[in-house]
């Protein structure tokens, strides 16, 4: 079994009241690319905060390449590699002048630090506009030089917060391209979070479903998926009515039934009893041991009961239906 | 070592991304001449601003009297008559005033004596650097009269203890149709117009004391003009602003996730504002540098000659300025508060200190500000002739307020 280069046990943050990070624990494996999937506001960025060492948490620990981050914080910085969710860049500088600002701060000097500058800037594919300023370029490529700086310092471990917001699909491309090549050949181990399941199901080995500061679901993609069963059928009623979910719950080809939150409601503790009380559309939210036989069995239990069906949906096996399935909302507002 | 070539890098960092500032810039080396040169031009050349101080009479005879009209005719000092010494001290107590001008009883005669007499100047202990000033004025306004009154003396003082010396006989006068009196005034008249030669001498050594209590020990060189407490009025004043582009970098930093990220690296926060503040610093003393190089060259104003000391001065305001800046820039939280707090804390620090209009009577409160100290200990060099050790204490409360600032700011800084 590999070694793990990260461990976070039971990290809680809280700020005043609200809990951002809530008894969160997952180990990374030495040369394992590991997501952290979530909707806005889910903790992923307070976590990498904590397990960078910016971020004091309130409880629990972290623990990265054996040394424990908020003790051996000197340490632990010079092993990894942060690429923030903001453009932590200085915009009226250009892009070399940028990464090598970061380069002299880990301390490198002369001629490694201009050898090193060049490679990652090669590396992101931004050497051609690399003596460009920061401002002139486009979103893509300022996120390219965002991912050049975290590499600067032969980082072991690479946290890269939500790299591909506000991309063109070109240089999207390229940053899944380069991600997958530093694990590939360089034996990088990285945390990625996002809050695009493509992203987490293309690039990642295994992903941390985050929701509301917990972490829900740890699997592969394929577990995840798997987990889903037959699939999920998403059925709008004209009314949440109790005797309908019990008696489509009991159908032989379904493992559960239940009423979705309303649109607009955020909390699905907000749940059935709001639903009920609305005159407007009801969704009622199915997972099937197998999507065919629930679909028709579904089908036929709305038409002996004389049920009016107002939309039919069959979700596509995928991280975006897990979440739905886990949490009841979708991971894009 | 790390940690020095750290600084360093953020140093010029920071300078390149200040650079891009050239409104700024303008504002911080330019503006402040521009003040300078109107105001001078208003206030007009050499006006040294007006002192405002009690005076009390308690003399009954003529010099008191003449004293008291040459006050008058000075033109730099704004006075309030009083009759008595207690009333005049307790105001002064209260801060009311900042000095008090108390001719005692009897000075008249007194000056006539062995002994002589003493003008006396009680001032307000807070502001005992302004007090130099006054004490100034009154030698000033008070020196001829003071010497025909040591000459006087001189003269009876030989009368009467040996008429003889002069060869004069009473009866020969009395034969002559001249009487004693006639002619002690007319040698007194004469030697008068010998002594005035040497009036310089008793100016340096006079007999008339003028006693200022508590006493200041800063000499005084010459009377101060306008440009003596507008150049480091308004250069001290515009430093300030830098506090402003600096507040402007580090919310932009932070908003843009440039300090998250810097934390991530091995770096120290002392290190990283060490960084940050530097080059502000080395702005500022280079902002006053110029300044008061280009008023010297303009307006005629004399630097002082105490290199050392100005130097030293310099140092630390500029520090003070860093200090201070790098604590307000660090306390900002939004951009509301960048684009205002700065600015509007240095013009109200810039008024409280009297860094805005020339006065020498400053309410206590200027003793705050560092300006006050910068502004005071650069006049006690240009104006006063001060040296090193007159402005030690003034180099010890920047230094003590850069230091103290910037260790605040080092401690309440959050990177996140
Ligand atoms: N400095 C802070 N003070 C107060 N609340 C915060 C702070 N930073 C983050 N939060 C809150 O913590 C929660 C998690 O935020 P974040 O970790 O940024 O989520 P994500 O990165 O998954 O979008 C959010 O509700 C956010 O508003
Ligand atoms: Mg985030």
């Amino acid at each position: 079994m590999p070694a793990s280069i990260l461990e976070a046990h039971n990290l809680v943050k809280k700020y005043g009241d609200l809990v951002a990070v809530n008894d969160v624990s997952f180990a990374i494996e030495e040369g394992e690319i590991f997501g952290l999937l979530g909707p806005n506001g889910a903790g992923k960025s307070t976590t990498i905060s904590m397990l960078s060492g910016l971020l004091p948490p309130t409880a629990g620990k972290a623990i990265i390449a054996g040394l424990d981050v908020v003790r051996e914080t000197a340490k632990v910085k010079q092993i990894i590699g942060v690429a923030p969710q903001e453009l932590a860049l200085y915009p009226t500088l250009t892009g070399r002048e940028n990464v090598r600002f970061f380069g002299e701060l880990y301390g490198l000097r002369g001629k490694a630090l201009i050898e090193r500058v060049d490679e990652v800037l090669g590396y992101v594919g931004m050497l051609e506009r690399a003596n460009d300023r920061v401002q002139t370029y486009s979103g893509g490529m300022k996120r390219r030089i965002n991912l050049a700086a975290a590499l600067v310092n032969h980082p072991r471990l690479l946290f890269l917060d939500e790299p591909t917001v506000g991309v063109d699909p070109q240089s999207r491309n390229h940053i899944f391209e380069s991600v997958e090549r530093l694990n590939r050949e360089q034996g990088v181990s990285i945390l990625y979070t996002t809050h695009y399941m493509e992203e987490a199901e293309r690039l990642c080995h295994r992903v941390g479903i985050i929701d509301r500061g917990r972490l829900i679901a740890l699997n592969t993609p394929r577990r995840l998926i798997e987990s889903l069963g037959g699939g999920v059928i998403q059925l709008g009623l004209p009314g949440a009515d109790e005797s309908v979910r019990s008696a489509v719950a009991a159908l032989p080809a379904v493992r559960a039934a239940s009423f979705l939150a309303p649109e607009g409601a955020g909390l699905p503790e907000a749940d059935q009893t709001s639903a009920t009380g609305g005159q407007g559309k009801a969704i009622l939210k199915i997972e099937a041991l197998h999507s065919n036989e629930a679909l028709l069995q579904v089908l036929h239990y709305c038409n002996e009961a004389q049920l009016q069906i107002l939309s039919l949906d069959l979700l596509e096996p995928n991280l975006e239906t897990v979440f739905l399935n886990l949490t009841g909302k979708s991971l894009r507002d | 070592m790390n940690a020095l070539q750290q600084i360093w890098t953020v140093m010029r960092k920071e300078i390149k991304v200040a650079a891009e500032f050239r409104g700024q810039w303008l504002n911080v080396f330019f503006t402040p001449l521009a003040f300078i040169a109107v105001m001078g031009m208003t206030f007009g050349d050499g006006g040294a601003p007006t002192a405002a101080v009690y005076l009390v009479n308690e003399d009954e005879g003529r010099l008191g009297r003449q004293i008291v009209s040459a006050l008058r005719n000075e033109p730099t000092l704004d006075l309030e008559i009083l009759s008595g010494r207690s009333e005049a001290d307790r105001l002064v107590g209260e801060g009311r005033r900042m000095a008090a001008i108390v001719i005692p009883s009897g000075l008249s005669e007194a000056v006539l004596t062995e002994q002589g007499g003493a003008i006396e100047v009680i001032v307000d202990p807070a502001q005992e650097q302004s007090a130099g000033v006054v004490l100034g004025q009154v030698q000033a306004a008070t020196a001829p009269m003071l010497i025909d009154a040591e000459v006087e003396r001189g003269v009876r003082t030989a009368f009467n203890t040996a008429p003889e010396t002069f060869g004069f006989e009473t009866t020969d006068l009395k034969a002559l149709g001249v009487d004693l009196e006639t002619v002690e005034r007319f040698l007194t008249a004469a030697i008068q117009g010998v002594v005035s030669s040497q009036v310089q001498d008793a100016i340096d050594d006079p007999l008339v004391r003028i006693e200022l209590k508590p006493a200041s020990d800063v000499a005084l060189r010459q009377a101060p003009t306008i440009f003596d407490y507008l150049t480091p009025g308004y250069s001290v004043f515009f430093a300030f602003f830098l506090m402003g582009l600096m507040a402007e970098i580090i919310y932009e930093e932070r908003v843009g996730g440039a300090l998250r990220r810097i934390f991530t690296l091995p770096i120290g926060k002392t290190s990283f504002l060490l960084g940050k503040m530097l080059p502000y610093a080395l702005i500022a003393m280079l902002q006053i540098i110029v300044v008061f190089s280009v008023s010297s060259l303009l307006f005629n104003f004399d630097l002082g000659d105490a290199p050392l000391a100005f130097a030293l001065l310099v140092v630390a305001t500029g520090l003070t300025v860093g200090g201070l800046s790098i604590l307000v820039a660090v306390l900002i939280r939004s951009e509301g508060q960048a684009n205002s707090i700065p600015s509007l804390l240095a013009v109200v620090l810039a008024a409280v200190s009297g860094a805005l209009f020339p006065s020498i009577q400053l309410p206590a409160l200027a003793q705050l500000t560092p300006h006050y100290w910068a502004i005071q200990g650069f006049l006690t060099i240009t104006a006063l002739g001060g040296g090193l050790t007159d402005v030690a204490l003034h180099l010890c409360v920047l230094l003590t307020v850069a230091v103290t600032t910037f260790a605040v700011a080092v401690w309440r800084f959050q990177p996140t």
